[in-house]
């Protein structure tokens, strides 16, 4: 990821002309699905003119893509706004579905896989009511052992489909699991969601949109997003700044819901790759004052940003530490395993079809 | 410099190693392999495709990886992998050159927006375009093939790639897929274009790649401009129909069977309108392929 990272951090201290470093660059945009993001990132730097030309055209073909996929998430919100609109109670859209609603600075060559929304969980019966009634389904059969886990130690209900829409639904109550052994209820942030124009829809405050895209990241199994959402959480620091608040008052915004560690990580993270510059006093007193915070670095060193000439051990030895890591997080140790034998052992004995 | 100033043994060691890069048309693919069968395959295919320098930005990384090394040869398989990416199941390995197929036009399809790609076949005299816009099973295929035969180049079978600046189409000279019966067909009509193995039993049935000929590389730098658009259909024993097709009917038919028409949005709606609205185009119905040739070098004119 070496080259990739250099072309987001420093752009212009770069040989472009330099296939080799373009031929790696480009795969590593692919895998990491920011293809689109690069063509903006070269553009608002004024290097788009020195790609080579097939650079150029790799990028502008993913961009195409992502411009067709933000018009689909737009008409199949609209799509939704007939289904939900009249549902006496906000709903909230959360990551690519609310950077696209609302045209942040996040949303720029952002594709999505599906829809995320965020109501209070006293309206969850209300509108998955109406969601079975409009003729949303649950995208894959569920078990009896996944209709508890979706109940009772998810944020959300099983993922649906609708033959209408293109795009998943995933209703949230919550922006973590509530097993989660860090932040606490994060039903305060309904208090302040901020409303669309032009839609029913609401989105979170910046603030909070960074905060949970952080908590998000880091409570993620495999990171493989890592370098797309670190992306808008870099461009959502951008926002934040241009008003007025300040970066203590995000912390303590964070602190308040029990996510400043993910928060924390995040921005180092950033800072440490993305050149954003932002986080106080400095990354380096960080990163000196505690040894997690090192640790956590290190982990996402090798699995966000894996330089090429590192060993395929640091790697593998990073993303066990990053598996670990967000299962320590996600629930209590009994909980892991009672989900991990439920899953890995009594689930595929019973489902063992006769030969 | 292309791929057959290159030894079998010395495609192997480049492809093996550092990895070969290659134009195809107007893209630029790294291709790796260490399956020598493959390779010796994609040599005697793509003969005369451009080798491009060691430091080439391309479009593609693709690899095409062995697996199984160890098990005996029937249970060897082979994975197709582009920049990271996985779109398919491994295949056996003796079925590597048609997944290299596939897996190119995969990558072509989801990822090449910045042309507009129409599912037709496309041949040409110089630089005037025949377009063969069809539905699987029309005999698009084996009419591309005969008209290969008979003194036409072929721009692409698959892929109609349009260049929306330059209202061209863009050559792309990829083997023809022969599906089942129209193999014995096309034998048996004589055709005299070179093939590769007979692979039986493919997630598209039994298929079989006639080669492109020489002229057809010898132009693949060559675009082309659209001036006949035909919509071929075989049909057994039926007498030659020809028929011209209404400009909005032709705009139907040309996107509803495009890859990517929704997703270029706008652009493509404006070309796919000045194909239909300038381009004349006929209904061809036919069983006898010469006489079905012979009428649309008429048309051409």
């Amino acid at each position: 990821m070496e080259q990739l990272a250099k072309i987001f951090e420093n752009p212009s201290s770069l040989n472009f002309s330099d296939g080799d470093f373009w031929n790696a660059a480009l795969n590593q945009a692919r895998k990491a699905g920011v293809m689109a993001k690069l063509e903006a990132h070269l553009r608002s730097h004024e290097l788009w003119e020195s790609a080579p030309t097939t650079a150029q055209e790799t990028m502008q073909g993913s961009s195409i893509y992502v411009g067709f996929i933000q018009q689909r998430v737009r008409y199949e919100l609209s799509l939704l706004e007939r289904h939900l609109g009249d549902l006496p109670f906000p709903i909230v859209l959360l990551k690519g579905a609310a950077y696209i609603a609302c045209d942040a600075r996040p949303s720029v060559g952002r594709g999505v896989r599906d829809i995320d929304i965020l109501v209070e969980k006293r309206c969850i019966p209300a509108i998955e009511a109406r969601l079975l009634e409009l003729g949303w389904t649950t995208a894959e059969e569920l078990s009896v052992y996944d209709e508890y886990y979706y109940r009772e130690l998810s944020h959300e209900l099983p993922p649906l489909r609708h033959p209408d829409f293109q795009f998943e639904l995933d209703v949230h109550h919550d922006l973590i699991p509530p097993t989660m052994r860090i932040g606490t209820r994060t039903s305060e942030m309904f208090g302040s969601t901020v409303s669309i124009p032009g839609t029913c829809f609401h989105c979170l405050t910046k603030e909070d949109q960074l905060i949970h895209s952080a908590a998000h990241l880091m409570t993620s199994e495999s990171l493989v997003n890592g370098l797309r959402d670190l992306l808008d959480m870099s461009a959502l620091l951008l926002e934040v700044k241009e008003t007025d608040a300040s970066l203590e008052g995000l912390f303590a915004r964070a602190r308040k819901f029990g996510l400043e560690t993910p928060l924390l990580d995040s921005l180092i993270a950033c800072d440490r790759h993305l050149g954003t510059n932002v986080v106080l006093p400095t990354t380096e007193e960080y990163l000196s004052r505690s040894r997690v915070r090192r640790v956590t670095a290190w982990i996402i060193d090798g699995v966000v940003f894996p330089k090429n000439s590192q060993r395929k051990l640091k790697a593998a030895l990073a993303s066990t530490m990053m598996w670990w890591k967000t299962q320590y997080l996600r629930m209590p140790f009994w909980q892991l395993l009672k989900h991990a034998a439920v899953k890995k052992l009594f689930l595929p004995i019973i489902n063992r079809r006769p030969t | 410099m292309n791929i057959q100033s290159l030894s079998s043994a010395e495609l192997f060691d480049f492809a093996s190693g550092p990895g070969i890069k290659l134009r195809f048309g107007p893209f630029f693919i790294e291709l790796k392999s260490d399956d020598e069968d493959f390779l010796a395959l994609f040599r005697r295919c793509y003969r005369a495709l451009d080798l491009e320098r060691e430091d080439a930005v391309c479009h593609f990384r693709i690899r095409i990886i062995r697996q199984r090394k160890f098990a005996p040869r029937s249970k060897q398989q082979v994975q197709f992998d582009v920049d990271g990416q996985l779109p398919f199941e491994p295949y056996p390995r003796s079925h590597a050159f048609p997944m290299f197929e596939w897996g190119l036009n995969w990558c072509i399809a989801t990822m090449s927006h910045h042309f507009l790609l129409l599912h037709c076949g496309v041949v040409a005299k110089e630089d005037r375009a025949l377009v063969l816009p069809a539905m699987p099973g029309s005999g698009k295929s084996t009419l591309t093939a005969f008209l290969l035969d008979s003194g036409w180049r072929l721009l692409s079978d698959e892929f109609g790639i349009y260049d929306l600046t330059k209202k061209a189409f863009v050559p792309m000279p990829r083997p023809i897929p022969l599906k089942n019966e129209s193999i014995t067909a096309a034998k048996a009509a004589g055709l005299r274009l070179e093939h590769g193995p007979l692979y039986e039993n493919t997630r598209k049935g039994d298929v079989c790649h006639l080669f492109p000929d020489a002229h057809s590389f010898e132009y693949q730098r060559l675009n082309a401009h659209p001036k006949l658009i035909a919509f071929p259909s075989f049909q057994k024993r039926a007498s030659l129909e020809v028929a011209r097709e209404l400009p909005h009917v032709v705009l139907t038919r040309l996107t509803n069977n495009a890859f990517n028409y929704m997703v270029c949005g706008e652009s493509s709606f404006h070309a796919a309108t000045e194909l239909a609205r300038d381009v004349p185009a006929y209904h061809l119905r036919y069983s006898e392929v010469d006489r079905a040739i012979a009428r649309i070098d008429e048309l051409m004119g």
